[in-house]
């Protein structure tokens, strides 16, 4: 088998709000009957809608779907390739930098934090570490006691890069990392991911729902609705003649493809 | 020509007060004006300072922003010389606006339908009867499907697009002659986006002496529905034009940098072309021009202040090296 | 990859040093936190200022140190039986021209000191030069007892506010992280014990136990942890919905790290602004209590003790006001402290940029 991640027949339930507790029920899935697989060293996009599932997803993947809400149900398969330690091989960049880096803590304890839990490094090891990668995201290692409240919206997505590359992982879980950010840091943003993923060779699903940001970087594209994949294939396919009535219309949707024949 | 205009923003200046109490100047000495019947779009990132003059427009700065100079002048009057009460008379009926988050702009706990009714009796004599008919045939004219029933809904059984909608449908409810819409649909998904674009075109295109500024920090949207665009950085344009020709040929460095980040039709084996650094805090602009720091055609004459120079016909571009 | 900040930067300021600076700028509420302060550490050093023992006596040219050391009257050829009285020594010195000194404390008073041997009137009498707030009716001197009160009711004061606050802390952020049936359960139980009436059980158990101070303060701490369990609860809820919460999760942080190292100082805003009205609560029931006869034994000096004499005798006006008086300016000091620590740490003041 060559490929890092295998998802067959993944389906998530939410427990319906006003039984949460007494007596569980459970709704229409927020993702349905999802299957697909990563490949090695390759960036497979995943684009949908507010409420597609496609964050519900990435949580799953990562297994901390459960931290927010322990009553969610999960069923299917989710199989990492063998020798992948999911809490260390796996990282997850979130999509808001305001909220996903805690207030009170230095951007020293921040990037830090996960080879404390991950790895038995010494604290010189640690601190070489961090000022490695620190420098790769471009930061410089003289803010390394500042607070996250110094940094504007692009520079604390870099500290989030920063603290999902620094356990060494081999699949990064980008979801929605450049929604948040001006137009001229999104570029920024999308070249670091791609530089990183290049020197690592990472393995990434990115997640979005801005189509020409996933047309740039992903090598497969997965089109979510609903919960259900609609549509998948490589990115230009599926993008220069889709099949799927869903995909059509996103398109057709997207101001720059205006203009473009389906 | 003069005839032509339906707004104009002259020098205004916008200040923040800071902790230290400096003042920050979030808009700065800034010159605008709308023409009728168009669509104009200002275009900027957070800090540029775009919100801040459209809420100059209608008067509704947050408290610890205050307008420190310059005029906004509407039909030959000057809406900033106008006492609170008199203002209120333009708001709403000469001037609207639509603001980013719909669910949030709607009150909660009032049918929506009703919303729309208030809009309209705030500024007219109707009967009862006769204002809600007409906030039903508003809620049709702005694609709601079975008005009658929607009319009692409450914006939380409507999804953000729907709310989107009645937000238009009161903005438009007294045939206003500007609509000024602030990142209407960056809240909304792609899809809807597209149709409340649409619909706002739509609205434009039937009226007459009707003008509309959208403000937004999406290039594809301005260059889909705007017929002018203004690019807006640290509280100045930095340059204005018809919006073919800013896309085809761009002047100012920063609106070239904009147009070329976009991921859209890129090749993926090079990297983007990006903007280096970020939009500096207000507090740390630089000095001379505002864009100096991250231009890549930075000179030694940046360190001074651009004029604002018209180098074509109705292009104006605010950098040294025109 | 070129670095690209260029953040304006004057020394690294944590969310915390930003709140404190705009607390200091609120003078009210700052000037009333050095004032309490300095009172308080003052007030363990109080035997130097107010109390019976001499701070040194020379006596037949040997020093004596009664403030450390414990002197039978026996050793001062006094003819009373017990502990000297170096009020009579000095008195002795005077009329003899002996060698020999006292020095005594500012207000030469012990607290639960009886003075009736040395008052020329029945008690309570009222203020003059020796006593300057005058002495309640079994002869005691009503500054030494305020004085001595001021200590007890801060130290009780805090140490419920410490007890429940640690208490409620824990309670209510296992209750906001676990969340399901774990928090339901907590939560009616915890409405279910705060129904009970705390003074009844109070008076109650006081009766039966005959508490000091410390027992005073549990029994106390029993009935007050409950208020800052909601806001705790509620707070960790919020925070545990946070990104921040989530990625520390999915770094492998375990349940006791997300809660003490990310989430507890991310929810102690509520605790700190909520300390100060706690610690005027609890003052408040010590003096209820003490007012009631339930709270300290006598003859322990206490505030509420005092006010109770001063209801009973409200014709000796000193007993009600300087009393009152002083229950009043604390409990004012500590109400500014308060409302000044809400103030800055206010999120909508300055939480982002």
């Amino acid at each position: 088998m060559s490929s890092l991640l295998e998802i067959k027949n993944l389906k998530i339930f939410y427990p319906q709000k006003s039984r949460t507790i007494i007596r569980r029920k459970f709704g229409k899935p927020a993702v349905d009957e999802v299957s697909f697989i990563l490949d090695e060293g390759e960036v497979l996009g995943i684009v949908g809608e507010s409420g597609c599932g496609k964050s519900t997803l990435a949580k799953a993947i990562k297994g901390i779907i459960k931290f927010n809400n322990p009553y969610v149900k999960v069923t299917g398969e989710i199989n990492f390739q063998e020798g992948i330690n999911c809490r260390k091989d796996v990282q997850i960049i979130f999509q808001d930098p305001y909220s996903s880096l805690n207030p009170r803590h230095t951007l020293k304890t921040i990037i830090e934090e996960p080879l404390l839990y991950n790895t038995t490094f010494s604290k010189a090891e640690r601190e070489k570490k961090i000022s490695e990668i620190m420098e790769k995201v471009g930061l410089s290692s003289a803010k390394l006691n500042s607070y996250p409240h110094e940094f504007s919206g692009g520079q604390r997505q870099r500290i989030g890069i920063a603290r999902a590359l620094i356990t060494n992982p081999k699949i990064i879980i980008a979801d929605e990392p450049v929604s948040a950010l001006d137009v001229s840091i999104q570029a920024q943003i999308l070249n670091l991911l791609n530089e990183v993923r290049k020197e690592f060779n990472l393995s990434m699903i990115f997640i979005a729902h801005n189509l020409p940001v996933v047309e740039y970087i992903s090598d497969r594209v997965i089109i979510m609705y609903e919960g259900k994949i609609v549509e998948s294939g490589k990115t230009d396919k599926v993008i220069g003649n889709p099949v799927h009535k869903y995909t059509k219309e996103l398109i057709s949707s997207v101001p720059e493809y205006e203009g473009k024949k389906l | 020509m003069k005839m032509n205009k339906m707004l104009e923003v002259k020098n205004l200046s916008v200040h923040f007060k800071d902790e230290k109490s400096n003042s920050l100047k979030a808009v700065d000495d800034l010159n605008f004006h709308l023409n009728k019947n168009e669509i104009l779009g200002i275009v900027g990132e957070s800090g540029s300072g775009k919100t801040l003059t459209a809420y100059s427009i209608l008067g509704l700065l947050p408290d610890d922003a205050k307008i420190v100079s310059g005029n906004i002048i509407y039909k030959d009057t000057d809406l900033l010389r106008l006492r609170k009460n008199e203002l209120i008379k333009y708001r709403g009926k000469e001037i609207s606006m639509i603001l980013q988050d719909p669910m949030i702009s709607l009150n909660p706990v009032m049918k929506a339908g009703e919303q729309i009714s208030e809009a309209i009796a705030a500024h007219s004599i109707l009967s009862e009867k006769e204002i809600k008919q007409k906030s039903i045939e508003l809620l049709n004219k702005v694609g709601i499907p079975e008005p009658e029933k929607r009319y009692n809904s409450y914006p939380f059984s409507l999804s953000g697009g729907m709310c989107q909608r009645i937000m238009i449908a009161i903005a438009i409810a007294n045939n206003p002659s500007i609509l000024i819409a602030d990142e209407p649909t960056t809240s909304l998904d792609v899809t809807i986006q597209a149709s409340i674009l649409k619909l706002l075109k739509e609205i434009k295109d039937e009226r007459n002496e009707f003008s509309m500024i959208l403000i937004t920090h999406n290039l594809a949207i301005v260059k889909q529905i705007c017929d002018r665009v203004i690019v807006m950085y640290g509280g100045k344009v930095q340059e204005e034009s018809v919006t073919r020709e800013l896309f085809e040929s761009p002047k100012h460095p920063y609106t070239m940098g904009l147009i070329e980040s976009v991921p859209f039709g890129k090749d993926k084996s090079k990297p983007l072309p990006q903007i280096q650094g970020n939009v500096p805090d207000l507090s740390s602009m630089p000095a001379g021009c505002k864009f100096s720091d991250r231009c890549p055609k930075v000179f030694a004459k940046c360190k001074e202040e651009p004029a604002i120079k018209e180098i074509e016909e109705n292009k104006f571009v605010r950098c040294h090296l025109y | 990859m070129k670095s690209n900040i260029n953040i304006e930067n004057n020394s690294p300021k944590s969310l915390f040093a930003k709140r404190l600076r705009k607390f200091k700028s609120f003078k009210r509420g700052y000037y009333s936190l050095i004032i309490i302060i300095s009172l308080y550490i003052l007030s363990w050093f109080l035997p130097v200022f107010v109390g019976r023992n001499a701070l040194i006596v020379k006596y037949e040219g040997e020093y004596y140190f009664p403030l450390f050391n414990y002197y039978e009257s026996s050793v001062f050829n006094q003819e009373i039986s017990g502990e000297a009285n170096y009020r009579l020594l000095k008195k002795q010195f005077e009329k003899e021209t002996s060698p020999g000194f006292v020095v005594l404390p500012i207000i030469p008073y012990g607290p639960e000191e009886n003075l009736l041997d040395e008052l020329n009137e029945t008690p309570p009498v009222r203020p003059s030069s020796a006593h300057w707030f005058g002495t309640d009716d079994r002869g005691r001197d009503v500054l030494s007892r305020i004085a001595y009160g001021f200590r007890i009711s801060i130290t009780f004061a805090l140490i419920v506010a410490i007890f429940s606050f640690t208490v409620g802390l824990f309670t209510g952020a296992l209750l906001g992280y676990y969340g399901g049936w774990f928090d339901i359960i907590g939560q009616r139980f915890i409405e279910l014990w705060s129904t009970l009436p705390f003074l009844y059980l109070m008076i109650i158990l006081s009766s039966l136990l005959s508490p000091n101070v410390f027992v005073l303060a549990v029994m106390l701490t029993l009935f007050s942890w409950m208020g800052i369990t909601y806001y705790v609860r509620g707070e960790f809820y919020r925070e545990k919905s946070k990104d921040y919460a989530l990625s520390a999760y999915s770094a492998g942080a375990s349940d006791l790290k997300i809660i003490f190292k990310h989430l507890l100082p991310n929810s102690l805003t509520p605790v700190i602004s909520f300390a100060p009205f706690a610690v005027v609560g609890n003052i408040s029931a010590l003096v209820s209590l003490d007012f009631l006869g339930f709270g300290v034994p006598p003859p322990t000096p206490s505030w509420g003790q005092l006010i109770s004499q001063g209801m009973n005798n409200i014709s000796n006006w000193w007993l009600v006001l300087f009393p009152l008086g002083c229950v009043f300016l604390t409990l004012i000091a500590i109400v500014f402290i308060g409302e000044s620590l809400r103030e800055a740490f206010n999120p909508k003041g300055n939480e982002n940029e």
